[in-house]
């Protein structure tokens, strides 16, 4: 067998790696070609999409063309409702905060608006079954595809995220500045405002640490042992270990409060870290058009078909249609309601035809139970099948409108659903 | 505290080469190019393809590397041990001292390596895990960063470190019959941290947490990773041997038979050895 030369097997494991580090290096900036997919909010279970935060009216400025260039300011609009029932499985602490999901820092967020309450820094408390409307600045700062959406993040539950779009961001980064005024009037880059400074403690203080490692462990490890074992631990540290000792510690304090003066000095007014919460009041209810109750639901596992039972009462003083029912970003329109149709630029899935059963509008006074019915291969496709999760309850918003336009939105929370496996399947006695 | 003595003994000194740092760097080496090739796989294919657990894409360029990691590392763990066992020293009390010396030197590479590789899996691609939830919605079981993190880095390290065990105990005196505890420590704690995988991905996936790293269900990788400080116990007990025999090896001075070792490895670990 050939033995290996060392230096020359070294050479060639370096020029491979070399080799293969910068090819990858050269294809890494065309990924963003790659991308067409989304965020994976389909690995959630069903219950955690649809019973916890749902988003409507959402609507992105960069629609249709989803094209913006870099430095180029977008919007997004929408609304959130908090379920009334809250899955017990999920924390709610009502504390909250309204983002902007894009995988990486490749826009900036320039403002959030809640309930147009301008906040930037801080969480919001929300109540459940609160409505709230919001309304995100961004800023595109890096080239390539991004799905990107709002999200509201809810401390010790987590985030949870509303419709997405797949925003295509052009240009160059090169020269991208994100300029800000201070309180003193200053005009600060804060692409990289105190890059500098903070590079140079990581590496001044490293290198302390280095040094002091250094310093004791490069004496004879096993050598000590033997004077510990000696008894003779008196060897063990010299009047120069006990010097350095001296010198590291003072050196040290010496050098932090320094610094912190010196700091202090240089930025005379600061502001402490603000730990506020803004306690937003919901919306406003919308006029009652009607009172309603879901009875029973069902899933039909083999026709892939959500249906449910429920009874309206039309308390306004206009005929009152179903339009609409959303859950977890997945619409269903009732096709019997003119000029109901789907609108391309929705950024939600768009989950088929809703069947109503009658389909004639409630008038007022009348109360009627209806059959909502919607058989769409999405319930399978976006995992929001419930049968095989731990809590078989479905949740989602339903749209009513009566002849004005006038919109009531009725959150179903915390329904049970049965599921319908038909005849052939299974076994059994 | 050891006697002095003035009896000698022959002294037959090991060529240098029998304790050559090649195999450590050329070991490195190879972990440094794996890595950085992992590194730019990730960075090229995470965001672009690992976002959606169901797209084909996914499966293609993530699972598949998940499938092959599930049949690659149990293979290579039982592959390593038995090797190591079927070529085990049976005969460890009549161990030559610079043999013993230079498995000691190996054994020292085995968990450098070992070290290397803990700190790539439990720290690097861990850390990593943690900027790609502030990145990226809440915890699955199967990202892109979970596959290199979980699945392929920790069941790496927890291959040499098992590796490095069984080789001191196929190999060394002190370890083949008596059980070290530091060493089990240094070992099985940071192997500990896999078994806790299950857990975290149990918790992600039933209490719906924010994926906070101070969260209690975190607790167990810190607890475990901080396991590896027994590697001073562990050179602790090594280092009055390794002495001992440099002592005998170079100086000719008499040390404690392999077969003494054998039986009674808590005398090897004398610090008093260590005096010069």
């Amino acid at each position: 067998m050939k033995k290996l030369n060392f230096e020359t097997g070294m050479k060639k494991l370096v020029r491979v790696g070399a080799a293969f580090l910068l090819t990858g290096l050269m294809i890494t900036p065309l990924s963003s070609l790659f991308a067409v997919q989304g965020m994976g909010a389909k690995s959630q279970e069903a219950f955690l999409r649809m019973r916890t935060v749902t988003f409507f009216d959402t609507r992105f400025s960069f629609t249709p063309s989803n094209r913006v260039k870099v430095g180029d300011e977008f919007t997004c609009t929408g609304k959130v409702m908090l379920m009334p029932t809250w899955p017990q499985e999920i924390p709610f602490s009502g504390i909250s905060f309204f983002n902007f999901f894009v995988p990486g820092p490749q826009v900036l967020r320039k403002a959030i608006f809640v309930n147009e309450k301008y906040f930037q820094f801080n969480s919001v408390v929300l109540e459940k079954g609160g409505v709230y409307e919001y309304k995100m600045i961004n800023q595109a700062r890096t080239p390539g595809i991004w799905p990107v959406g709002p999200m509201v993040s809810m401390e010790e539950a987590g985030p949870f995220i509303g419709p997405e779009e797949y925003l295509t961001i052009e240009g160059s980064n090169a020269g991208f500045t994100n300029p800000v005024k201070t309180l003193l009037g200053n005009t600060i880059d804060l692409e990289n405002y105190g890059e500098a400074r903070m590079i140079m403690w990581t590496l001044l203080t490293s290198a302390i640490a280095v040094a002091w490692l250094i310093y004791w462990c490069s004496k004879p490890f096993t050598r000590r042992l033997g004077l510990v074992a000696a008894g003779r631990k008196e060897d063990l540290f010299s009047p120069m270990d006990r010097q350095v000792c001296f010198l590291f510690t003072i050196g040290t304090i010496v050098l932090v409060a320094a610094a912190a003066m010196i700091t202090k000095a240089q930025y005379p007014i600061t502001i402490p870290i603000q730990e506020t919460k803004y306690y937003i009041k919901p919306l406003p209810p919308e006029p009652a058009l009607i009172q309603a109750e879901v009875t029973d639901a069902t899933y039909d596992v083999p026709g892939r078909t959500l249906s449910f039972h429920i009874q309206v009462k039309n308390v306004g003083d206009k005929p009152v249609v179903l339009k609409e029912f959303l859950t977890a970003n997945v619409r269903f329109l009732n096709p019997d309601v003119p000029g109901n149709t789907w609108n391309e630029n929705y950024p939600e899935v768009n989950g088929g035809p809703m069947k109503v059963t009658p389909s004639e509008p409630i008038n007022p006074g009348e109360t009627k139970t209806l059959e909502v019915s919607m058989q769409s291969a999405e319930w399978e496709n976006q995992r929001l099948t419930m049968y095989h999760e731990s809590t078989n309850r479905f949740g989602g918003l339903l749209f009513f409108s009566d002849t004005s336009g006038t919109r009531q939105v009725f959150a179903i929370a915390d329904q049970i659903v049965i599921p319908k496996f038909g005849g052939a399947i299974g076994g059994g006695m | 505290m050891a006697q002095a003595t003035t009896q000698t003994v022959s002294i037959s000194i090991p060529d240098r080469s029998a304790f050559s740092w090649k195999n450590l760097w050329i070991a490195l080496a190879i972990i440094t190019v794996f890595e950085l090739a992992v590194n730019v796989y990730e960075r090229t294919f995470a965001i672009a393809k690992g976002l959606d657990y169901f797209t084909p894409e996914y499966q293609t360029y993530w699972m598949s590397i998940l499938y092959t990691e599930l049949i690659l590392e149990p293979t290579t763990l039982i592959a390593l041990c038995s090797w190591l066992w079927v070529t085990r020293d049976r005969a460890m009390e009549n161990l030559a001292p610079a043999e013993e010396l230079r498995r000691y030197w190996n054994l020292g590479l085995f968990v450098v390596v070992y070290t290397v590789l803990l700190y790539w899996g439990a720290s690097y691609y861990t850390e990593q895990d943690g900027t790609w939830h502030q990145t990226v919605i809440r915890d699955t079981d199967f990202t892109p960063s979970h596959i290199i993190e979980f699945y392929q880095s920790y069941p790496i390290y927890i291959i040499a470190g098992v590796g490095s065990m069984v080789y001191a105990m196929t190999r060394l005196p002190q370890y083949a019959k008596a059980f070290s505890v530091p060493y089990a420590v240094l070992v099985g704690s940071p192997l500990m941290i896999f078994p806790n995988v299950g857990l975290n991905e149990f918790g992600h996936t039933r209490w719906f947490m924010e994926e906070l790293f101070v969260a209690p269900l975190h607790w167990g990788f810190v607890m475990f990773g901080w396991g590896a400080l027994a590697i001073l116990g562990t050179w602790l007990q090594i280092c009055p041997r390794v002495v001992e025999l440099i002592k005998q090896v170079y100086y000719g001075k008499p040390a404690t038979s392999p077969a003494v070792v054998l039986n009674d490895p808590e005398k090897a670990a004398d610090p008093a050895l260590c005096e010069i």
